[in-house]
């Protein structure tokens, strides 16, 4: 399979005032085409910024990619004018946001909105273009697609808004729809049918995916590789089968023990103790060495470099040579 | 939308009974008017008796009672000094204030939209500055101080325009600039705060994800959002540049409802004050109505089905 999207020792600053703090650092990681990539953290720990990069959508005045490169399809995204910005963005690569509530302007259409990409991208007679939205609503399952066009989004319920904004990343048949928590604000019954319709979609598509999100489920069910961040960098990397299976990295492994099971009936749950480190209190040693049970002094005195094992890459120095790692930067 | 309009209907009528109810009463608290409108040396008798005839030594209330009887059959009475109809004199004047306070509107609307957009894109540009520091100032001059420099400067240096009077487009533009100038500084300022509010909004990030281009963005998606707290604003001053601008009137010798309002107060002559009273609370209540349909037009999410 080729890499669709390269993402090459990205290093992106924020600007406030004075100070500057740096929430990405040395990500690197590739979404090949056909695939579902998962890019799994918690809160604060980059996903959505790196997202962000990728759209070329981070503020412009306050933040910088400092170092490293974005590459789309052979394109550079870093250095790209924001007119081929607005070329590519709704075209070849989409976006699907958390919000579904807010995320459709309120004083439109939901014909007028979908309308918009078309217009920009495509030519389309208006005819064609009506009829190219009524195919995508019907495709993502939205029933009585010729009325909806003429509503309001506050019409329409959450996951119809949901399944609005997936339509509107799919109009222009992109290359890569980049999923930042598509499902995190809707309810569970309605975050299954969402997820099974970005599942059929790809497979029916020659789509890639990039899955942002927290639910280790939601990762289990949906991806075929998975990345791991922690502290705005990639800890680890590797098939889903094989994190879950055989997770490398201290972080993950706190993590996925951190998931309830259904057979025990414990009284507290597992949490890793301590808390992610903030940018700016980050030092020489390894990000997650001070909740990390297995820190040894190296850890705190220099970062880890990457090792891989097979095709599972992590980011830690419990993985050197003496445990057949591989040295792989 | 048939019962939203006679809801609202009902509504005016209230606010306008209410405002001339307080006015009323509140005005008859400045005491009897009658010695005013006689020579110094008239005797007490004589007084009496024109006390009579107007109808001012009757019981507060037998006196409310009539005028609101008379009031709803359209009639404020004569003006105590000329004895013209007060409603008449009142609706006289009207078309004055309405060209007036619409030449203001247009010119704020005009000026001020496109300044605050911009200043919002533009955001912490000098532009911005520049444009933040000038609504300050546009707010802080006391109207009269401003008019009384452009009558200075316009009129007097250069002879370009007259200082006072009404009747044609010469003459109406030192005031309507006058009056204009606060709301310019004041419409500025808000479309400049909501713009910004508005562009950080999802849905904006949203139209940029798909490409839509920074033109579209700022003056499609985000500004037909702004326009709706930017309407109940403008609705809101409309009614003050109708009602309230007496000083710029006054100023300028504009032949408006409001200068004959407060010539009428320092006369007593209450027929008038209650007639002009009668006509900006209802023309207030309209343009609010009318503000509130705008604002249905641009926010679907009220839209009266």
């Amino acid at each position: 399979m080729t890499n669709l999207l390269e993402v090459n020792n990205l290093n992106i600053c924020f600007r406030n005032g004075k100070s500057i703090t740096q929430p990405i650092r040395n990500v690197n990681f590739t979404v090949r085409s056909g695939e579902i990539l998962g890019i799994v953290g918690e809160s604060g720990c980059g996903k959505s910024v790196t997202s962000l990069a990728v759209m070329g959508l981070l503020p412009p005045k306050s933040s910088e990619i400092t170092k490293g490169e974005i590459i789309f399809n052979e394109q550079h995204i870093e250095k790209m004018s924001e007119k081929q910005l607005q070329n590519i963005r709704g075209n070849e690569v989409s976006m699907i946001f958390q919000e579904p509530m807010t995320s459709l302007n309120p004083v439109f259409t939901i014909g007028q909105q979908l309308m918009e990409p078309l217009k920009q991208h495509k030519s389309l007679t208006k005819v064609q273009r009506k009829e190219r939205i009524i195919e995508v609503l019907k495709q993502v399952g939205i029933p009585r697609a010729e009325q909806i066009i003429d509503e309001y989004p506050h019409q329409l319920s959450g996951g119809m808004r949901q399944r609005v904004m997936i339509s509107l990343a799919l109009l222009c048949e992109p290359k890569l729809l980049i999923a930042d928590e598509p499902t995190t604000a809707l309810d569970v019954t309605i975050q299954a049918q969402i997820l099974e319709l970005l599942k059929r979609i790809i497979a029916e598509t020659n789509m890639s995916m990039m899955l942002i999100t927290h639910d280790l489920g939601v990762i289990a069910e949906m991806c075929h590789r998975v990345v791991v961040m922690y502290a705005g960098s990639v800890v680890e990397e590797a098939s889903v089968e094989e994190l879950f299976d055989n997770p490398l990295h201290p972080y993950t492994k706190g993590l996925l023990k951190s998931l309830p099971s259904q057979n025990e009936r414990k009284s507290a749950l597992y949490s890793i103790a301590g808390q992610v480190p903030r940018p700016n209190e980050l030092g020489q040693g390894c990000a997650f060495a001070n909740r990390c049970e297995f820190a040894t002094e190296r850890c705190l005195t220099a970062a880890p470099p990457v090792f891989s094992v097979a095709q599972h890459k992590a980011k830690c120095w419990l993985l050197d040579e003496t445990v057949g790692g591989v040295f792989s930067e | 939308m048939l019962d939203f309009v006679v809801k609202r209907s009902l509504q005016v009528i209230i606010v306008v009974f209410l405002a001339l109810t307080a006015v009323f009463f509140l005005i008859r608290l400045s005491g009897d008017p009658t010695a005013l409108f006689l020579p110094p040396d008239t005797s007490r008798e004589q007084i009496e008796e024109y006390r009579e005839i107007l109808g001012f030594n009757r019981p507060l209330y037998v006196q409310y009672g009539e005028f609101v009887g008379n009031a709803i059959q359209g009639d404020f009475g004569q003006s105590l000094r000329s004895g013209e109809s007060a409603l008449g004199l009142v609706l006289a004047r009207l078309p004055a204030t309405f060209q007036l306070a619409f030449s203001a509107l247009f010119i704020s609307l005009l000026i001020s939209i496109p300044l605050g957009v911009l200043a919002a894109y533009k955001r912490n540009s000098i532009f911005d500055r520049i444009a933040v520091a000038a609504t300050v100032v546009g707010q802080a001059i006391p109207s009269f101080w401003l008019g009384l420099l452009l009558i200075y400067t316009f009129a007097v240096s250069f002879s370009l325009l007259p200082s006072s009077g009404g009747g044609s487009i010469v003459h109406l533009i030192l005031p309507s600039v006058t009056l204009a100038t606060y709301s310019i500084a004041r419409f500025t300022r808000f479309t400049r705060s909501t713009m910004l509010d508005v562009l950080r909004k999802d849905y904006i990030r949203t139209a940029k994800a798909s490409g839509a281009p920074t033109g579209s963005l700022v003056l499609k998606y985000a500004l037909k959002n702004s326009l709706i707290p930017i309407i109940t604003l403008v609705a809101l001053d409309l009614g003050t540049l109708l009602g309230g601008a007496v000083v710029v009137e006054m100023v300028f010798a504009w032949p408006g409802v409001g200068r004959l309002l407060l010539q009428s107060l320092l006369n007593r002559d209450f027929p008038i004050v209650l007639a002009g009273v009668f006509i900006i609370a209802f023309i207030y209540s309209i343009v609010n109505f009318i503000a509130d349909i705008l604002y249905a037009y641009v926010n679907p999410q009220i839209r009266v089905k």
